[in-house]
C-alpha cells in the first residue's frame, strides 16, 4: 500500500475491496500511541481524512465503465488521464486497485499537508507500507 | 405448421384421457399446457404414429415441461418473447392439433387483448378470429400463439362470449417464462432489427469520419466533464444510481452537529433508494436533485452564517473547520451532472476545428455502440428534408414496419431498460440544403417531445450561433434543452492532445527544445496543431523552439494541392484547380471587401465539386447557410475559411501575386489601414513576413517605405525564422540594446531563448553577450541592464510575487530552473550558453549562481571547463572578477581528477585582483605610512 502523486492528485495502490473500517483497525495496531490521547486522535483523523472519500477506481470501472473500456488500464489512461508510463510503473495485478484520494472533500488542511510537507508524506507512507493492505 | 409443434397425449391406466399440443424447446424437452399433463403417463406422437414417453421435469400452474430420454429430431422453438406489443391491432396465428383425432388446425385473427379478470392460467383473449373457427377447440391447448415471428403465449382454454360464439384464451409467455431456458427467449423482432440497422448505420458514419480524419480515435481526450455529462444524459438509469451511491457516501455527521447547535434539522438522505426500476427513474431523479439542492443550500447557509454570528473564538474556528473543504462544490458538480439525466436535447458548441466531431464520434463508438444502444448518427450536411421524416424512414426500416407499432416497441423498450434511442446530429452549421435550418431543428425538437423515448445530441460551431440558431437557444424549454459551450481546456487535456496528435501523425520532436510558448500556441488552437502535424507528418527530430505559422501555412497549402492532385485524377490539373479556387475566393473577398461568406454561386461547376469535397473531408473551409433579410428573405450557401489567420495568409499571397504594380499595392494597403479592415492585422503581418523571407528581394524595398514599417518591424520580426535574420537586423538590435530603448526587453527575450547556437546560427544569445561585453565598461549602464532584465524576484509583504514588466527572466528563476534540470552531459551541453549567461549575472545572486556552477562542474566538468576557458579571454574587469569567484568556488569543491588541475591553471591565469595588493599598499602608504 503506497500513496503517490501524479500531477496535482494523490493516489494509493492497495488491494481490491479496501474498506475504511478495516484500515482504521490496522491503524490502531500500528500507531502505538497512547489510546485516547490528542496525538492519537489527531493522527487517526489525518489518515481518515485521507481515505474517507477515496474513489476505488477499479470498483468504479467495474460498476459503471466496464462496457466502455476494454480493461482497467485503458480506463485509467483514457478517463482518468493517467499517463501510460505512470500506469505501467504501478504494475497492477488483477487483485489490486488504485484509490484516488479526495482529501479536499474532508479538509483543505490535509491537502495542504500533502502538498507542502514532504516529511509528513514520508511518515504517512511509512505507516501505510507497514500496514500493507 | 411449424415443425416444433407436436402432438401430446396423457394416459391414465393405459387409456388416453387428454390430447393436446406441445412445443419442442430443446432436443429432449417439450412444453405444453399444465392441464393437458393430467395422467400417470405422457407421450408425444412422432413420425408414423409412434409415441415416445415423457416425464415431467418442471412446471407451474400455466405450463409444464416434459422430458424424453431419446433426442427429438424436431426444430427447436427459440422465438419465445415477452416484449411484444399485444393490443387490438395485433395479428396472430395458432397452429396445433385439434380434437381427439389430433388433426392439424390453424387459426388466424386480429386482436390480443389483456383481461383484468384473468385467472392464474391465462391472461389474454384472442379475439376477432378470421379463420379456423370451430365448435370445439379441444386439443389445441398448449399450441403456440405466434405474432410477428414470435411465440407470445400458449393456448389455454376456450370460452363462449356474450354472443354465444366460441373464443380462445392464452397464457402469455410472461406467465411461464421461468420454465424456459434463456436460449429460447428472443427480443422483439423489430427491436432487434432497429438495433442492428441503427448500429450499422451509425458505425458506417463513424468509419467515414475516421477515413476522412475528421475523427481520429487515438487523439480523443476526455476533456473536463463533457463526456460524463453525455453519459448521464444517455444512460440516466445507471448514472443516477452512481450519483445516489456517491451522495450517500457523504458523512454529514459533523455538519449535522453544527445544524443541531443552530436549531436546524439534521440532514439524512438514507431514504434515497439504492435500487429502483427504470419506470421509477423520473421520480428518483427528482428526489436526488431535491436532496442535493437541500444539502447545498444548508452548506451554503451554514458556512455564511458562521461569518456573521458572534461566538467565542474557539467555537468560531471549530465551526469553520467543519466547512473548510470542497464538499459544497463537489455536490454542486454532482447536481449539475444529475440534471443531465432529465434532459432530452443537448447542443454542444465550440470554435471551428477544435474537436466536436471527435467527441461525438468517440461517444458514439465507445459508449453508445459498445453498450448496445439504438443510435442514429447523422451528419447535418447530409439532411435534405425534415430530420423527423428521415428518422421515421429509418425507424420504420424503410416502411417495413408501421411507425405507430415501431414507436410502441421503442417506448416499451425504453420503459423496460431506461435507455433512450439516441439521435446524434453533427455539425448543424454545415447544413446548406434546408432553408431556415435553425427553425427546422427547433420544429424537429418540438415534435420529438411526443416521443419520450428519444434523446437528441447536436453539435455546431460557435461562430454565427446566435444568428442561425437564436430561436433554438431562446425558446427551447429549459427543463429539456441544454446548450453546452465547450470552451477553455485544462492543462491535462492540452498535454494529452498534444502528445496524441504527434503520435498519430508520427511526428517526432526534440522534446528538450519545446518551449512553453510554443506548446501554448499549439494547444490553445487545436486546428493549428492539426495543421502543424499534417505538415510535419512522419518527420523526425523537429526543433520546437518556436512555431512559425506562415511556414506551416505555406507547407500546408503545398501538401493539400498535392493531395487533391492525387485524389482528383479525372480532373485535368486539379492542383491548379485548387490554387485557382483559392485565388477566386480571395479575389471575391478583396473586390467586395467582405472577408467571410463567399457565395457558392460565385464558383464554376468544377470548383464547386472540389469545394464540396473539401467541405466534407477537410478543415480549411466551412460551409454555412446565410439568411439575408431584405424585402424578401433569401437564403444562400456561403463559404468561409475556418482559420482566420490562414485566410489572411491566402489573401496576402493573392495580393502579392496579382498586384504587380507598386501603386496597385498601395491602393489596396492605404484603405486597408485607414478603414481598419478585419484582415488588416493578418495581412500586414504576413506582408512583412514575406518581405523578410520569400519575396525579400522584390518586396522589402517597398515595405520599408511604408509609414507603418517601423511598428510592423518591431511587432512582427519575432515571427521570422532565424535563417532570415540579417546582419543588418542584428546590428539594429545591438544598437537598441546598447541604448536601452523601448525594444530592449523584447530583443533580450528573443535572444535569451535562442541559447542553442547550433540551431540558431544567426541571431542568438551570443549577440546578447556582445552587448553585455560592451556595457561592462560602463558599470552603471551594465548594472541597470542586468538588474532590469534579470533582477531577483520581488515579493510584497504578503509574500506574493511582483511581476516586473521589464524583466525578461528573474535570475533566481533561471538558476532554480538550471539546478533542477542539469542532470546529464547532453542536456548541459545543449544549455551551455545559459550557464555562460549566469557568469554575467553572477553578482545578482552569488550563492545560488555558485551553487549552479558547482553542480555543473560535478555533473558535466567538460562543459564547465570549456566554458570557463572560453570566457577567461574576456577582458571586462567585472566578468573577470565573476569568473575568479567561480573558479575559487570550484576549487573548494574539487572532483579529485584532472579537471581540478585545469581549474587551478585557469585560476592562476585569471589576474583579477592581482594589482589589488599593490594598490592597497599604496593607499596604506598615503594614509598611514606603513608598508
Amino acid at each position: 500500500m503506497k500513496i503517490f502523486s501524479i500531477g496535482t492528485r494523490y493516489y494509493c495502490k492497495t488491494i481490491c475491496g479496501f474498506a475504511l473500517p478495516q484500515f482504521e483497525a490496522c491503524l490502531d495496531e500500528h500507531l502505538g500511541m497512547r489510546k485516547g490521547s490528542f496525538a492519537e486522535q489527531r493522527t487517526k483523523q489525518i489518515f481518515c481524512d485521507l481515505f474517507l472519500y477515496a474513489r476505488d477506481l477499479r470498483q468504479e470501472y467495474t460498476d459503471y465503465y466496464a462496457q466502455e473500456y476494454d480493461n482497467f488500464e485503458q480506463f485509467l489512461y483514457q478517463k482518468e488521464l493517467l499517463n501510460k508510463p505512470d500506469i505501467e510503473e504501478l504494475e497492477l495485478t488483477p487483485d489490486q486497485t488504485v484509490l484516488e484520494l479526495r482529501t479536499d472533500l474532508c479538509s483543505y488542511n490535509v491537502k495542504t499537508l500533502m502538498d507542502y510537507e514532504e516529511s509528513a508524506r514520508k511518515v504517512i507512507n511509512q505507516v501505510i507500507e507497514e500496514i500493507d493492505l | 405448421m411449424e415443425s416444433f409443434v407436436i402432438r401430446s397425449r396423457a394416459y391414465y391406466k393405459g387409456e388416453c384421457i387428454r390430447c393436446g399440443t406441445g412445443i419442442v424447446i430443446n432436443n429432449r424437452e417439450v412444453l405444453t399446457a399444465t392441464h393437458v399433463v393430467c395422467g400417470d403417463q405422457h407421450t408425444i406422437v412422432v413420425a408414423e404414429g409412434k409415441e415416445i414417453p415423457l416425464s415431467k421435469v418442471r412446471a407451474n400452474d400455466v405450463a409444464t415441461v416434459l422430458r424424453t430420454e431419446q433426442p427429438l429430431m424436431y426444430e427447436v422453438a427459440n422465438i419465445f418473447s415477452f416484449n411484444e406489443i399485444l393490443d387490438t391491432h395485433t395479428l396472430w396465428t395458432v397452429n396445433g392439433y385439434i380434437t381427439e383425432e389430433q388433426c392439424e388446425h390453424q387459426m388466424t385473427g386480429r386482436s390480443i387483448v389483456y383481461d383484468e379478470t384473468h385467472d392464474a392460467i391465462w391472461d389474454y383473449y384472442l379475439t376477432t378470429i378470421k379463420s379456423g373457427q370451430s365448435n370445439n377447440y379441444e386439443g389445441l391447448s398448449g399450441s403456440p400463439v405466434i405474432s410477428r415471428e414470435r411465440i407470445v403465449g400458449v393456448l389455454q382454454s376456450q370460452v363462449s362470449n356474450g354472443n354465444g360464439s366460441l373464443g380462445v384464451r392464452m397464457a402469455s409467455v410472461g406467465l411461464f417464462r421461468e420454465l424456459l431456458p434463456a436460449d429460447n427467449l428472443k427480443p422483439n423482432k423489430y427491436e432487434m432489427l432497429s438495433l442492428s440497422e441503427s448500429q450499422a448505420f451509425s458505425c458506417c458514419r463513424v468509419e467515414e469520419n475516421k477515413k476522412s480524419r475528421k475523427y481520429i480515435p487515438n487523439i480523443f481526450v476526455e476533456e473536463k466533464s463533457y463526456k460524463e455529462q453525455l453519459r448521464y444524459f444517455s444512460d440516466p438509469y445507471l448514472f443516477v444510481k452512481k450519483a445516489i451511491h456517491d451522495f450517500k457516501r457523504i458523512d454529514f455527521s459533523a455538519i449535522n452537529r453544527y445544524l443541531i447547535a443552530i436549531a436546524r434539522p439534521e440532514m439524512n438522505f438514507s431514504g434515497l433508494p439504492d435500487e429502483f426500476s427504470p419506470d421509477e427513474l423520473e421520480t428518483v431523479t427528482i428526489m436526488i436533485l431535491h436532496s442535493l439542492s437541500y444539502a447545498i443550500d444548508m452548506l451554503k447557509m451554514s458556512s455564511e452564517r458562521g461569518e456573521k454570528i458572534d461566538v467565542s473564538i474557539e467555537r468560531y474556528f471549530n465551526d469553520k473547520s467543519v466547512f473548510n473543504n470542497s464538499l459544497r462544490h463537489y455536490l454542486e458538480n454532482l447536481r449539475m451532472l444529475v440534471e443531465f439525466a432529465g434532459l432530452r436535447y443537448l447542443l454542444l458548441t465550440k470554435r471551428a476545428g477544435q474537436g466536436k466531431t471527435n467527441l461525438l464520434c468517440d461517444f458514439t463508438e465507445n459508449f453508445l455502440l459498445k453498450k448496445g444502444y439504438c443510435v442514429w448518427y447523422f451528419n447535418a450536411y447530409e439532411l435534405r428534408e425534415d430530420p423527423l421524416n428521415v428518422l421515421w424512414r429509418r425507424l420504420s426500416i424503410h416502411g417495413e414496419y408501421d411507425p405507430t407499432y415501431a414507436g410502441q416497441v421503442l417506448e416499451h423498450a425504453w420503459k423496460r431498460t431506461g435507455r433512450p434511442v439516441v439521435v446524434v446530429i453533427d455539425g448543424l452549421n454545415e447544413n446548406t440544403a434546408i432553408p431556415d435550418f435553425g427553425d427546422c431543428i427547433y420544429d424537429f425538437l418540438e415534435k420529438c417531445g411526443a416521443l419520450p423515448y428519444l434523446k437528441v445530441i447536436m453539435t455546431t460551431r460557435k461562430e454565427l450561433l446566435e444568428e442561425r440558431f437564436d430561436r433554438l437557444l431562446r425558446e427551447s424549454e429549459k427543463t429539456t434543452f441544454r446548450h453546452i459551450d465547450m470552451e477553455s481546456s485544462d492543462d491535462e487535456f492540452k498535454e494529452r492532445i498534444f502528445g496524441g496528435y504527434l503520435h498519430f501523425f508520427d511526428v517526432e520532436i526534440r522534446w528538450q527544445t519545446l518551449m512553453r510558448r510554443t506548446f501554448s500556441i499549439l494547444t490553445n488552437d487545436v486546428l493549428l496543431l492539426r495543421f502543424f502535424c499534417e505538415v510535419n507528418e512522419h518527420k523526425r527530430q523537429l526543433y520546437m523552439y518556436d512555431v512559425y505559422k506562415y511556414a506551416v501555412f505555406e507547407q500546408y497549402l503545398v501538401k493539400k494541392a498535392q493531395e487533391y492532385q492525387r485524389q482528383f485524377k479525372d480532373v485535368v490539373d486539379s492542383k491548379e484547380l485548387f490554387y485557382s479556387l483559392l485565388d477566386h475566393i480571395c479575389e471575391h473577398m478583396i473586390n467586395n471587401k467582405e472577408y467571410f461568406n463567399v457565395p457558392l454561386s460565385a464558383f464554376d461547376l468544377n470548383q464547386q465539386k472540389l469545394l464540396k469535397q473539401m467541405l466534407e473531408n477537410d478543415v480549411i473551409f466551412k460551409g454555412e447557410e446565410l439568411i439575408e433579410n431584405g424585402i424578401l428573405e433569401r437564403n444562400s450557401v456561403v463559404i468561409s475559411f475556418t482559420f482566420d489567420e490562414f485566410r489572411d495568409f491566402c489573401l496576402t499571397n493573392y495580393l502579392l501575386s496579382h498586384y504587380f504594380r507598386c501603386e496597385d499595392f498601395l491602393n489596396f494597403w492605404k484603405p486597408m489601414q485607414e478603414e481598419n479592415q478585419t484582415i488588416r492585422e493578418g495581412v500586414q503581418k504576413y506582408i512583412f513576413y514575406l518581405s523578410k523571407t520569400k519575396y525579400r528581394n522584390k518586396l522589402q524595398w517597398l515595405v520599408k517605405r511604408l509609414p507603418e514599417y517601423k511598428s510592423l518591424y518591431w511587432e512582427f520580426i519575432w515571427d521570422v525564422e532565424d535563417q532570415y535574420i540579417t546582419k543588418e537586423d542584428m546590428a539594429l538590435w545591438k544598437e537598441q540594446m546598447l541604448h536601452g530603448s523601448q525594444y530592449t526587453v523584447k530583443i533580450v527575450e528573443n535572444l535569451v531563448f535562442k541559447y542553442d547556437c547550433t540551431f540558431f546560427t544567426g541571431a542568438n544569445i551570443k549577440l546578447l553577450f556582445e552587448v553585455l561585453d560592451e556595457l561592462v565598461n560602463k558599470i552603471d549602464r551594465y548594472s541597470w541592464f542586468v538588474e532590469t532584465m534579470f533582477g531577483i524576484t520581488k515579493k510584497d509583504k504578503y509574500g506574493r510575487t511582483q511581476h516586473e514588466e521589464q524583466t525578461v527572466i528573474h535570475v533566481d528563476d533561471l538558476l532554480e530552473g538550471l539546478s533542477e534540470q542539469l542532470k546529464d552531459a547532453e542536456w548541459d551541453r545543449m544549455h551551455r550558453e545559459l550557464f555562460h549567461l549566469v557568469i554575467y549575472l553572477y553578482e545578482l545572486a552569488m550563492p545560488q549562481a555558485q551553487a549552479v556552477w558547482n553542480a555543473l562542474y560535478q555533473v558535466s566538468p567538460e562543459t564547465a571547463v570549456e566554458l570557463l576557458r572560453e570566457i577567461s579571454g574576456n577582458e571586462g574587469c567585472l566578468i573577470k572578477g565573476n569568473v575568479k569567484d567561480i573558479l575559487l568556488g570550484l576549487l573548494e569543491n574539487q572532483r579529485g581528477d584532472e579537471y581540478d588541475l585545469e581549474i587551478g591553471r585557469l585560476n592562476e591565469e585569471n589576474n583579477f585582483g592581482h594589482g589589488m595588493m599593490d594598490t592597497a599598499q599604496s593607499i596604506a602608504r598615503i594614509f598611514g605610512g606603513g608598508s
